[in-house]
């Protein structure tokens, strides 16, 4: 190759590919289909399962009707950020279990670190890591979530808590003078 | 409709205001409109460029402020507007305050002479296009003063590369605009366009068969006159952290952004006025009757020069977003080895053309519809160019790229 023809090949190699590359740049430019950024908090947003990962540890969420209420995940936290109550006997305002009665179920937030040591553990499989992630909130009391209604624990929780305990202490009571009762004429 | 310069400066100067506030309604006439347009240019770009760098990038930019983000720029300003503005310990003050002003003031004085329709100019220098050479270098002046007065390295090698840059651009440049005032006779930014009147192959670009390239040739060293990728040396942000402005905060800042996004409508509404036929739409029975209506005549005309000024601002930004940045020798090999010989070859064959086969086209309304030699073969060499470019540019993106999209998940 001569000087020229190296000189002119140049400025034609160095045309070629601009005029490539944009051909390249603008076929995305035109494809709006190729976007592939997912806005938060739109309200056209894609489905979670688009681009949430199956293993993805969000905010826990619980299948209360297969719950036993058997205190292993509380146990197992290693955070204590579980809290749960509820007893064998029915009384009045309980989530159904299985076959047990479960008056509270709360999962602090600020604490949980997100292990999925809860989990694990479950003999029902009834607790789960979710796909949420929205955690933000105006207050340390809006992250105690109570997974039995998925809000979070509000002041009507807690006092129902309390008059929950009564009942659950009276229920348990009335159950163990039933029981003692019917063993009496036995 | 008519905005007569001098009968304004005399109607101020002759009234018995004192002279503060004659200099005063001078501004508040000229420079506020302009100030408002710059901003306005500015804040579109802006959005523009985001959104077009998105798109290219498979983003979607901003979407939160304003439909599509429309509004982004101007949570922005606010910010910047906010924010401190530091001057570093070692720097010279003076000049690092002056340094912004004086980059404004370039693409800013840029204004004065460019049109936005046939009355819609604030002054019709006879020398509008030797004015506009003379006053677009004021820029890099500034970008200069800024590098050296922050006292960075950083920002000192970005201001010697925007010098070195301004002696390479400038002289493909200025070829560019000898040419045109060799076939145009003139340096009256007015006279050029009106020069274009008629059907869309009396503008200069299709003036006779050298114009593309001379157009070609404007348009990359105008790209390294506002400092736009593939020449964005002196900012150069993955080698010289921000290059000159790596010291300026705040609206100091915001000035020098605003400076460059003017400085992009500037050059644009020049290649404009200088090859596409300013504010014609190329259809001459449409340009004869705006032509009747000074009203319609500015209106329409203006909003022709912006669009024709938009649509090249889009492909700078389309080409920012596509190219690498050159090397500062391949910028000076590009400028100098090619454009200057390029350049060359246009004015000499531009200017025997011009006198062996003068244009009785423009002027002449009736002409006008026809074209002439020079215009049929400028319109074929440009269509050889844009559709044999083409074709060949589908058949090299076919042959050696297989173009499939990113199996992203769904």
């Amino acid at each position: 190759m001569g000087t020229l023809s190296t000189y002119f090949g140049r400025i034609h190699d160095s045309a070629k590919t601009v005029v490539v590359g944009m051909g390249i740049t603008w076929r995305y430019m035109v494809r709006p289909k190729e976007i592939i950024t997912i806005e938060y908090g739109s309200k056209n947003r894609a489905p979670k399962e688009r681009y949430i990962p199956d293993r993805h540890r969000g905010i826990h969420y619980l299948e209360s009707e297969k719950c036993i209420h058997c205190h292993i995940c509380e146990k197992a936290c290693p955070v204590d950020c579980i809290v749960m109550d509820g007893s064998r006997e029915p009384f009045e305002g309980a989530w159904q279990g299985d076959g047990t009665h479960i008056s509270k179920f709360t999962l602090d937030l600020n604490k949980c670190i997100f292990c999925n040591l809860c989990c694990e553990p479950c003999p029902k499989d009834c607790i789960h890591m979710g796909q949420e992630f929205d955690m933000a909130g105006f207050t340390r009391s809006n992250g105690v979530k109570n997974l039995l209604t998925d809000a979070p624990w509000s002041n009507a929780d807690r006092s129902r808590e309390a008059a929950a305990r009564t009942l659950i202490e009276a229920a348990e009571a009335e159950a163990k003078a039933r029981k003692a009762a019917a063993k009496k004429p036995a | 409709m008519s905005m007569d310069t001098k009968t304004l400066v005399d109607w101020v100067l002759g009234s018995d205001a004192g002279f503060w506030w004659r200099f005063a309604g001078v501004a508040a006439a000229w420079a506020l409109p302009i100030t408002l347009w710059v901003s306005l240019v500015g804040l579109i770009s802006i959005w523009l460029e985001r959104k077009i760098s998105a798109h290219i990038q498979c983003r979607l930019g901003p979407m939160e402020v304003g439909p599509h983000g429309a509004l982004q720029t101007i949570a922005d300003g606010v910010k910047l507007l906010a924010k401190e503005d530091l001057i570093p310990d070692g720097a010279d003050r003076m000049l690092f305050a002056l340094a912004p002003i004086l980059a404004f003031a370039g693409t800013f004085v840029s204004f004065a002479v460019i049109p936005f329709g046939p009355d819609l100019i604030i002054t019709d220098l006879d020398t509008g296009l030797y004015f506009l050479a003379a006053i677009g270098s004021l820029e890099a002046i500034g970008v200069i003063a800024a590098g050296w007065a922050s006292n960075n390295k950083w920002a000192l090698f970005g201001s010697v590369r925007a010098a070195t840059q301004v002696v390479c651009y400038e002289i493909p440049m200025g070829l560019a605009f000898v040419t045109v005032a060799a076939v145009a006779g003139t340096l009256s930014m007015t006279e050029i366009v009106e020069q274009q009147n008629g059907m869309l192959w009396n503008w200069y670009l299709f003036r006779n068969p050298f114009m593309p390239l001379a157009f070609i040739s404007y348009y990359i060293a105008s790209l390294a006159e506002c400092k736009r990728a593939p020449f964005d040396l002196p900012e150069a942000e993955s080698e010289l952290v921000s290059g000159f402005h790596t010291e300026y905060s705040g609206m100091r800042f915001a000035i020098f952004f605003l400076a460059e996004y003017a400085a992009m409508y500037v050059v644009s509404a020049l290649a404009v006025v200088l090859f596409l036929g300013g504010w014609y739409t190329g259809i001459a029975p449409v340009d004869k009757a705006l032509a009747a209506s000074p009203l319609w005549g500015n209106v329409v005309g203006a909003l022709v020069i912006i669009t024709k000024s938009f649509a090249l601002i889009f492909v700078q930004m389309w080409l920012r977003w596509t190219l690498p940045r050159v090397r500062l020798d391949q910028m000076m090999h590009l400028c100098l080895k090619v454009m200057v010989p390029i350049g060359m070859f246009v004015l000499v064959f531009a200017a025997l053309w011009q006198a062996l086969l003068p244009y009785a086209g423009a002027l002449n309304g009736r002409e006008a519809l026809y074209p002439t030699l020079g215009s049929v073969t400028g319109l074929v060499v440009f269509l050889v160019l844009v559709i044999g470019g083409w074709m060949w540019v589908r058949g090299v993106i076919r042959a050696t790229t297989s173009y499939k999209t990113a199996n992203y998940r769904t």
